[in-house]
């Protein structure tokens, strides 16, 4: 009996190392293949087999592209946008949820009903009346109009995790506060949003994510102001049938490695933060 | 019992506190469905300009006859089926796998965590490479065991499409199976144990305890992914651009071809409505389901 639970453990530990490898390397390699990608030198990309331990590297590609591209000046776009739009659904969210989260009516339940439900219209449904609307205001390719579509996309999942975290807060805090004479604005931002912090980090950390992948957004309402998602589609081609794998390789990776270390870092974090808005959800 | 929530007194405050979620959402979603169904009753033409003219539903006849619209549709279903029932076998497989106690779990769980937050324009673009006959990523590891193999996945519709939903996978199952995973921990240690001394295997376990508990929780998971595959447009645009020929047109990128390349905004507004309707369906049926399942 001993002996056959020994076996079986064994094999059960052989197994679960197999597969998490397989899931690993399932993973990394295409990683792995986009960075050797952009490192070999311009005439070793094109080789059959690849040459995954190539022996000589080197940074050409993302000296051209740097030139090429002005590829900082595109990083320094995103992060613009990105920031202003963290900063604007964080205020917006944090006041929606915690009005959510302390009353209870009918019209409020409504309204908290139809803001997630606006989560689900597809942008492709909305993208050309939005288009000729933001025209007709002067907002399409502009700062402004782009923070305000990236801040709008973030609200519904925003206000869904945020009102959790905030039904987590008990009210005899706010009570407390109260007896202690804070008045509201006091109490909201010297008692609640210290004790939200964390909550307030997770969404923030999940919502930069997003606002990095948003292809969509600046896609249509962008031309001039690129951002990093859109500049890797339009890297030039020679003729109509080369593929500039090299540069788009190299631009690959400019946006893989901040995300890869991002999410190394906050690892804990944002499974917390996804798995909540899933339970509850 | 814990107050959670107060009293129902000051009612304008939480109303002023939501007024700015409510009208963003109002201007960049709400209002531009309306304009959408209005616009899908006329006939727009960027190209010749001019008034719009009303033609009532004949945009919705339109799209009944209109071959590519049913390359598109075609399509969309097959790429949602199949990504799906990929998503549910190894998504819960990958789930179950994360849930297991070894070391290096934090390393696993970092790695799943890359596709998610890569953006899908950069998978996709580089599986337009990876997919290539000869200097592709994909063929070179199938030449490492079989020397003579070649084919060009990109060129023929079948394989195209077969690539486009097994890129879609390696993209998304990981965030699939984290969420399955967050339903996973909420089944409580005991009752494996209690299992386990009653005899149970693994298998009989996993379809006696762990589907039963958390099937709710992955239903209504399933529900949004299937909407999310309905929508997909990020990847064909980036890997394929809805070739060869119309083959791997998802319907929203049928959408934006109409609406922005061909400038036919009624039309493209016509489908847009037709999609909008079948989101609206899947909404219903995602609440059904969910009030259902709890009683």
């Amino acid at each position: 009996m001993n002996i056959k639970t020994n076996t079986r453990k064994k094999l059960y530990r052989f197994w679960l190392c197999i597969l998490i490898a397989l899931v690993s390397l399932v993973v990394l390699i295409p990683l792995y293949w986009i960075f050797i990608c952009s490192a070999k030198p311009a005439g070793k990309l094109f080789t059959s087999p690849i040459d995954f331990f190539p022996q000589e590297v080197t940074i050409n590609n993302y000296i051209r592209l740097m030139e090429t591209m002005n590829v900082l000046e595109k990083a320094a776009n995103t992060l613009i946008i990105t920031g202003f739009a963290l900063f604007f659904s964080t205020i917006i969210c944090t006041l929606s949820a915690y009005a959510f989260s302390r009353y209870r009516t009918k019209g409020l339940s409504a309204a908290k009903g139809a803001l997630l439900a606006t989560a689900l219209i597809p942008p492709i449904v909305t993208a050309r009346p939005l288009y000729d609307f933001l025209r007709s205001t002067g907002l399409v390719d502009t700062y402004p109009g782009l923070i305000i579509l990236y801040t709008s996309s973030l609200l519904p999942f925003s206000i869904l995790i945020l009102t959790n975290f905030f039904s987590e807060v008990p009210i005899t805090i706010e009570e407390a506060a109260e007896v202690d004479g804070c008045n509201f604005i006091q109490k909201f931002f010297l008692v609640l949003l210290p004790l939200m912090r964390p909550g307030i980090a997770t969404i923030c950390i999940i919502n930069f994510i997003n606002c990095l992948n948003d292809l969509f957004t600046p896609l249509f309402f962008a031309g001039r102001i690129e951002v990093l998602s859109v500049a890797i589609t339009m890297i030039p081609t020679r003729n109509a049938y080369s593929v500039p794998w090299d540069l788009t390789s190299a631009m690959g990776w400019i946006i893989l490695f901040p995300i890869i270390i991002f999410v190394s870092v906050f690892q804990k974090q944002i499974m917390e933060g996804i798995m909540s808005g899933s339970v509850k959800g | 019992m814990r107050k959670t929530y107060r009293q129902v007194k000051k009612l304008w405050l939480p109303w002023l506190m939501i007024t700015p979620a409510l009208l963003t959402r109002g201007f960049t979603t709400l209002y531009p469905v309306l304009m959408t169904f209005y616009n899908s009753l006329f006939e727009i033409n960027g190209f010749k300009g001019g008034e719009p003219v009303f033609i009532g539903l004949g945009n919705f006849v339109k799209i009944f006859q209109d071959p590519k619209l049913v390359t598109s549709v075609t399509f969309t279903i097959i790429f949602t089926v199949f990504s799906m029932l990929g998503h549910v076998v190894l998504g819960i497989g990958l789930a179950l796998l994360l849930n297991q106690k070894f070391k290096g779990k934090r390393f696993l769980r970092t790695i799943v965590l890359i596709p998610w937050a890569m953006p899908m324009v950069v998978a996709g673009i580089a599986a337009r490479w990876a997919f290539n006959d000869q200097f592709g990523l994909v063929n070179d590891l199938i030449r490492r065991f079989i020397p003579t193999f070649h084919y060009d996945w990109l060129v023929n519709a079948g394989s195209a499409r077969t690539a486009v939903i097994l890129v879609d996978l390696w993209k998304d199952i990981p965030f699939f199976a984290i969420l399955v995973l967050a339903a996973l921990q909420f089944i409580p240690e005991d009752i494996y144990d209690a299992a386990h001394i009653d005899g149970a295997g693994p298998i009989r376990t996993f379809f006696k305890i762990t589907l039963p508990i958390s099937g709710k929780t992955i239903l209504t998971q399933c529900i949004f992914f299937t909407m999310w595959r309905i929508t997909s447009f990020d990847l064909v645009y980036a890997m394929t651009s809805g070739g060869p020929g119309d083959s791997t047109t998802l319907l929203a990128y049928r959408i934006m071809l109409e609406a922005f390349n061909n400038l036919n905004m009624g039309y493209a507004s016509a489908i847009a409505v037709m999609l909008f309707l079948l989101m609206a369906v899947f909404s219903g049926l995602n609440m059904f389901a969910v009030s259902r399942l709890d009683d």
